[in-house]
C-alpha cells in the first residue's frame, strides 16, 4: 500500500488530489499545514509528499527542509509561484518535482506516478552493462529499448540515436546542424529544422510537460541537450 | 552728572562759562604771543619797554620832520616825554628842544619834503599821467619795521621808475607839495640831487621816567600790567583752554539729553537736515570770519565788535557740534541729511524705473534697448562732426560696452542651451547654474530647472505606480491561481463521470477550454506587466538566430500544418549571433508564432526570414491575416489590443506587447508593420561578430 500526503491550505484542491490519486489505488493522507504534515510525515509511513508552498502556520519550503532532516521521501512541491527562482529555491531546498498552479491533473498523475517508480523499484538501481541512463529515463542499445520511469517508450530510429547520442554526451549541446551530421550521416543543406520537429517528438514521448522538459532542453539560439546527470 | 547732563541751566551756564573761557584763552594767548613777540622773555622790562614805545616815537620824529617843512611849528610836543633835534643832510643841527636828558627811546628819522615827480616825454606836450607809480605820491611813505631793535632808521623811498631804454630823453617835473613850486630835471640824478637837499634827520627822544603824562605814559602803563602778569599770561590761556575744552566734553555729551534718563531728544535744530544746517551755519561762521579779518583795527568799538562776532561764530560752531553729537547719538546723522534723502529718492526712482522695465515684454525690452543705443549712436555721430577727437575714446567705450553685453548674452544663452540638452537627454541630476545669471536668463534658467524638477518628480511617480502596478497584478494572480486550480481540477472529475445528458458533456468542454484560457490569460499577465516594467532577470549570452529559425521552424511545423499554413524559412549561409537571453527571445518567437497560428489565412504561405541590416540583425515575420485588421501597427503592441475587435478567439491580446517588452529588454526592438491584410513583425537586434 502507497501512502501519499496530500499538503495544502485549500481543503477543496486537497479532495480534489485525493479523489485523483485514491482513483489510482493509492491511499492518501491529509494535511493543511506545514505543522500538520510534519506531524504525519513522523507519525505514518509516507512515501510521497504533495505539499503546497505557501500556507499558514508553517510554509511548504520550511516544513519540507525540516522533513528533509529525517526522510528521503520524494516531494513535489506544489506552487502558485511560477518564477524561476521559486522553483530553484524549492529543488535546492529539496524537493525532487513541482508543478506550478493551476495545474493540469493527468500531470500531477504523471509526475507522481514518476516519482513513486524511482523511489520505489530504482531506488537500488543496479547498472547493466550497455544501458544509457540519466534520471529516470535509461536506453539499452542491445534490445534497443528505451524506459522512463521504468515504462517502455515506442521511439522510431531517428528519434533512438538522437537520444542515444545525447544521452551519450549528457550536458552537451549539439546545434542542429551537428545532430544532423551524426544522426543523418549527411550535410543538413537547410534541412535543419527536420532535426527539431524531431527533438519534438521525442521529447513528447519521453517528458510528462513538453512545454517544461526535464531532460531535453532546447538551448534557444544554440542547440538542443540532455539534462542531469548521465550514467 | 545724569542730572547735570539733563538741565538747560547747567547748559546755559556752561555756554557763558565757555564764552568767557575763549575770551579769556583768546587775551592770554594774544598777550603771550604779544610779549613773546616783543621779546619780553629775552631781553628784560628796560630794552622791550622802549621797543613797545619805538612806534609811536617814530610817529612823532615824522610829525616833527612834515611840520619843519611846512613850516607850521615844531612845538606841539613840548609838553610831552617827546624831544627832538632835526639835523640836515649833512648832520648839521638846524633846531631841536632836547637839553641832554636820559632817554628811554632815542632814534633817528629821514624825512624828505613832500613832493611828487613826473617824467615827461620830449616828444609829448602833455604830461603823462602818473607813468612810474600807481597813484600820485601824496607825501613821504615811511616804511617802519617794527623789529625788537631799532635799526639805521626807517627809509624815505620815492622812487620813480625810469621807462625802459628806448626813450631817448626825458624830463622829470617835481612839484613841492609844500609851497607849490615846479621844478624841471633832465635827468634822475636832478632828482635825486634836490631831494637830498630837502631832507632832514630827526632825532627824537623819550624822556626816561616819563615827567608828563601823555600817551606814552599810558602805553607804558598798559604795558606795565602786561608786563606785570607776563608768568600769569601763558597759565591763563592754558586754564581757560582747559577748562574750555572740558566745557564742550560736558557740552557735547550732555547734547539731546532733556531729563535724566538716557533718552535723546532732538530739539529744532537737529530735525532740520544735517547737510543744510552744516552749510547754512558753515556759511555763517565763514562770513563772521571774513568780517572780522574785515573790520578788524585797533580801535575799542572795533574790537569789540569783532571781539562779538568771533564769539557769534565760535556759539554757532558750538551749536553745529552740539546738534551733530545729537545726531550721531540718535543715528540720524546720515539718514537725516537732505542729499541722502534726494539720494535714496533717486535711488527708489532709478529702481521703480528698472523694475516696470523688467516687466516689459521681452520684445519690447530688446526694442527699447535697441531705441537707446541708436540714440546714442545718433548723438554721437552729430557730436563727433565738432568734437571729433574726444568723442573717438567715448565711441570705443561704447562698442566695449556692447560686445561686452553681447558676450554676456552669448554665454548666457550658452548654459541655458545645455542645461537643456541635459534636461532633454533625461538627465535628472542635470540643473542650469543660475549664479550671475540676471533677468530673463535667470527666470528661463529657473523655468529649466523647475521643469527638469517637475519631470523627475513625473518619472518617480510613474515608476513608482508601475512598480505598484506589477506588484497588484502579481499578488492578485497568485490569489487567483489558487481557486482556478480546483476549477480545472473539478471540471477534470466532471469530466470523467458518467453523465447521460450530452448537453452537458458539451458545457463541460466549454468549461474546460474556458478555465484553460483563463490560466494562459493570468500566466500572461504576470509576464507581460513583469516584462514591461524590466522585472525579469536577462542573462545575455551568445544566440545564434539562424539556429533559432531553424528550431521554431521544428517546434511549429505541426501545428502550422493543423492550420493549413505553409513555413518558408529565408536566412543566409553566414551565421548571424547577437547577445541576448535565449528563453526570452524564444519566448518572443513562440508568441509571434502562435499568434501566426492563431490568426493567419488558412492555405497561405508565412514568411520566417533572417537578414542583415548593417550592424543590426532583423527578423521578419510575414503572413497573410484571415481577418482584415483594422489597427494600426503601433497600436497592436499595445496591452489587451487585438486585431479583432469581437475578442472571440482564443488569446489574451498580450502577446505582442510581452513580444515587444522582452526585446526591448534584451536590448533590441520590435516593429509591427500592417498593409492591407499583410501582417509583418520585425525584430531587430545588434549584431555580435
Amino acid at each position: 500500500m502507497v501512502n501519499i500526503l496530500i499538503c495544502d491550505d485549500e481543503k477543496d484542491i486537497v479532495a480534489a488530489l485525493k479523489i485523483y490519486l485514491e482513483a489510482e489505488g493509492y491511499h492518501t493522507l491529509s494535511a493543511y499545514n506545514g505543522a500538520e504534515a510534519l506531524e504525519i510525515a513522523a507519525r505514518e509511513d509516507v512515501q510521497l509528499v504533495l505539499l503546497d508552498v505557501m500556507m499558514p502556520v508553517m510554509d511548504g519550503i520550511t516544513a519540507m527542509a525540516r522533513l528533509r532532516e529525517t526522510s528521503n521521501v520524494p516531494v513535489i512541491l506544489l506552487t502558485a509561484k511560477s518564477e524561476d527562482t521559486d522553483k530553484i529555491l524549492g529543488l535546492n531546498v529539496g524537493a525532487d518535482d513541482y508543478v506550478t498552479k493551476p495545474f493540469n491533473p493527468v500531470e500531477l498523475l504523471a509526475r507522481v506516478k514518476s516519482q513513486l517508480r524511482r523511489y520505489l523499484q530504482l531506488g537500488g538501481g543496479e547498472v547493466k552493462s550497455g544501458l544509457l541512463q540519466c534520471g529516470g529515463v535509461s536506453l539499452d542499445d542491445k534490445t534497443k529499448t528505451v524506459t522512463v520511469d521504468g515504462e517502455n517508450v515506442a521511439l522510431t530510429p531517428t528519434e533512438f540515436e538522437i537520444l542515444r547520442l545525447l544521452l551519450q554526451h549528457p550536458g552537451e549541446v549539439f546545434s542542429p546542424a551537428q545532430l544532423y551530421r551524426r544522426v543523418w550521416n549527411d550535410e543538413p543543406y537547410g534541412a535543419e529544422s527536420t532535426v527539431a520537429v524531431h527533438i519534438r517528438h521525442l521529447r513528447e514521448k519521453i517528458e510528462i510537460d513538453p512545454a517544461q522538459p526535464r531532460y531535453i532542453k532546447a538551448v534557444w539560439g544554440q542547440g538542443y541537450k540532455l539534462e542531469g546527470k548521465g550514467s | 552728572m545724569k542730572k547735570l547732563r539733563g538741565s538747560l541751566w547747567a547748559k546755559v551756564f556752561a555756554i557763558i562759562l565757555l564764552c568767557a573761557c575763549a575770551l579769556t584763552c583768546v587775551l592770554g594767548t594774544l598777550a603771550t604771543a604779544y610779549l613773546y613777540g616783543e621779546g619780553i622773555y629775552d631781553h628784560g622790562y628796560e630794552s622791550t619797554a622802549s621797543a613797545f614805545i619805538s612806534q609811536l616815537g617814530v610817529e612823532y620824529s615824522n610829525n616833527i620832520g612834515m611840520n619843519y617843512f611846512v613850516g607850521s611849528g615844531t612845538d606841539f610836543y613840548d609838553d610831552t616825554n617827546f624831544r627832538y633835534t632835526i639835523l640836515d643832510s649833512e648832520g648839521e643841527t638846524i633846531k631841536g628842544n632836547y637839553e641832554g636828558e636820559p632817554a628811554l627811546w632815542e632814534d633817528t628819522v629821514r624825512v624828505t619834503a613832500p613832493h611828487s615827480t613826473w617824467r615827461e616825454e620830449e616828444t609829448l606836450s602833455e604830461p603823462i599821467e602818473a607813468p612810474f607809480s600807481e597813484e600820485p605820491v601824496e607825501g613821504p611813505v615811511v616804511a617802519v619795521t617794527p623789529t625788537p631793535r631799532p635799526v639805521e632808521g626807517p627809509v624815505v623811498t620815492v622812487t620813480p621808475t625810469p621807462r625802459p631804454a628806448g626813450d631817448a630823453k626825458a624830463t622829470y617835473i617835481l612839484i613841492d607839495e609844500t609851497n607849490g613850486e615846479r621844478h624841471e630835471f633832465e635827468d634822475r640824478a636832478g632828482v635825486q640831487q634836490w631831494e637830498k637837499e630837502h631832507t632832514v634827520l630827526v632825532h627824537g627822544y623819550v624822556l626816561k621816567g616819563l615827567p608828563a603824562g601823555d600817551a606814552f605814559s599810558q602805553r607804558l602803563q598798559w604795558f606795565d600790567h602786561l608786563y606785570a602778569g607776563r608768568g600769569a599770561w601763558p597759565w591763563i590761556a592754558g586754564a581757560s583752554f582747559l577748562l574750555g575744552l572740558l566745557l564742550v566734553v560736558f557740552l557735547l555729551s550732555a547734547a539731546g539729553h532733556r531729563d535724566e534718563t538716557d533718552a535723546v531728544t532732538p530739539n529744532v535744530v537737529d530735525r532740520l537736515p544735517w547737510d543744510v544746517v552744516t552749510a547754512v551755519l558753515g556759511f555763517a561762521v565763514i562770513a563772521l570770519i571774513y568780517a572780522i579779518g574785515e573790520y578788524f583795527a585797533l580801535n575799542a568799538p572795533s574790537l569789540l565788535l569783532c571781539m562779538g562776532a568771533f564769539l557769534l561764530a565760535g556759539l554757532l560752531f558750538l551749536l553745529w557740534c552740539m546738534s551733530t553729537a545729537t545726531r550721531l547719538k540718535l543715528g540720524t546723522l546720515v539718514k537725516g541729511c537732505l542729499l541722502y534723502k534726494l539720494l535714496r529718492w533717486v535711488w527708489k526712482l532709478v529702481k521703480a524705473l528698472f523694475h516696470a522695465l523688467g516687466k516689459l515684454p521681452l520684445v519690447w525690452k530688446w526694442a527699447l534697448g535697441v531705441a537707446a543705443l541708436a540714440f546714442v549712436d545718433l548723438l554721437w555721430r552729430m557730436g563727433y562732426q565738432s568734437y571729433g577727437d574726444v568723442l573717438a575714446f567715448g565711441w570705443l567705450l561704447l562698442w566695449l560696452l556692447i560686445g561686452l553685453a553681447t558676450c554676456y548674452a552669448v554665454l548666457a544663452f550658452r548654459r541655458l542651451r545645455k542645461g537643456a540638452a541635459q534636461i532633454a537627454a533625461g538627465d535628472e541630476s542635470a540643473s542650469v547654474d543660475t549664479k550671475r545669471l540676471i533677468g530673463d536668463f535667470k527666470a528661463h534658467a529657473e523655468d529649466l530647472n523647475n521643469i527638469r524638477a517637475g519631470l523627475s518628480r513625473a518619472v518617480d511617480e510613474r515608476m513608482k505606480s508601475e512598480r505598484f502596478k506589477t506588484e497588484l497584478i502579481t499578488n492578485v494572480s497568485h490569489d487567483i491561481k489558487t481557486p482556478l486550480t480546483s476549477i480545472v481540477s473539478y471540471v477534470d472529475l466532471l469530466s470523467k463521470e458518467e453523465l447521460a445528458n450530452d448537453k452537458a458533456k458539451e458545457y463541460i468542454e466549454v468549461l474546460q477550454r474556458q478555465s484553460a484560457r483563463l490560466k494562459k490569460l493570468i500566466e500572461d499577465l504576470m509576464e507581460a506587466s513583469k516584462a514591461s516594467t524590466g522585472n525579469l532577470p536577462v542573462a545575455l549570452t551568445r544566440c545564434e538566430l539562424g539556429v533559432l529559425l531553424e528550431q521554431t521552424a521544428g517546434e511549429y511545423a505541426e501545428r502550422l500544418e493543423a492550420a493549413g499554413l505553409k513555413l518558408i524559412t529565408e536566412k543566409p549561409n553566414d551565421p548571424v549571433t547577437v547577445m541576448a537571453d535565449g528563453r526570452h527571445l524564444w519566448r518572443i518567437f513562440d508568441n509571434l508564432m502562435s499568434n501566426i497560428c492563431k490568426y493567419a489565412q488558412s492555405g497561405t504561405r508565412v514568411y520566417l526570414s533572417l537578414t542583415r541590416e548593417g550592424s543590426k540583425a532583423a527578423v521578419t515575420f510575414r503572413n497573410i491575416s484571415r481577418e482584415p485588421i483594422k489597427l494600426e501597427g503601433t497600436e497592436l503592441t499595445e496591452r489587451f489590443v487585438r486585431g479583432d475587435s469581437a475578442r472571440s478567439t482564443e488569446g489574451s491580446g498580450l502577446g505582442l506587447a510581452i513580444a515587444q517588452s522582452l526585446a526591448q529588454l534584451q536590448g533590441g526592438d520590435l516593429a509591427v508593420t500592417v498593409d492591407g491584410d499583410l501582417f509583418k513583425v520585425t525584430l531587430r537586434f545588434p549584431v555580435v561578430e
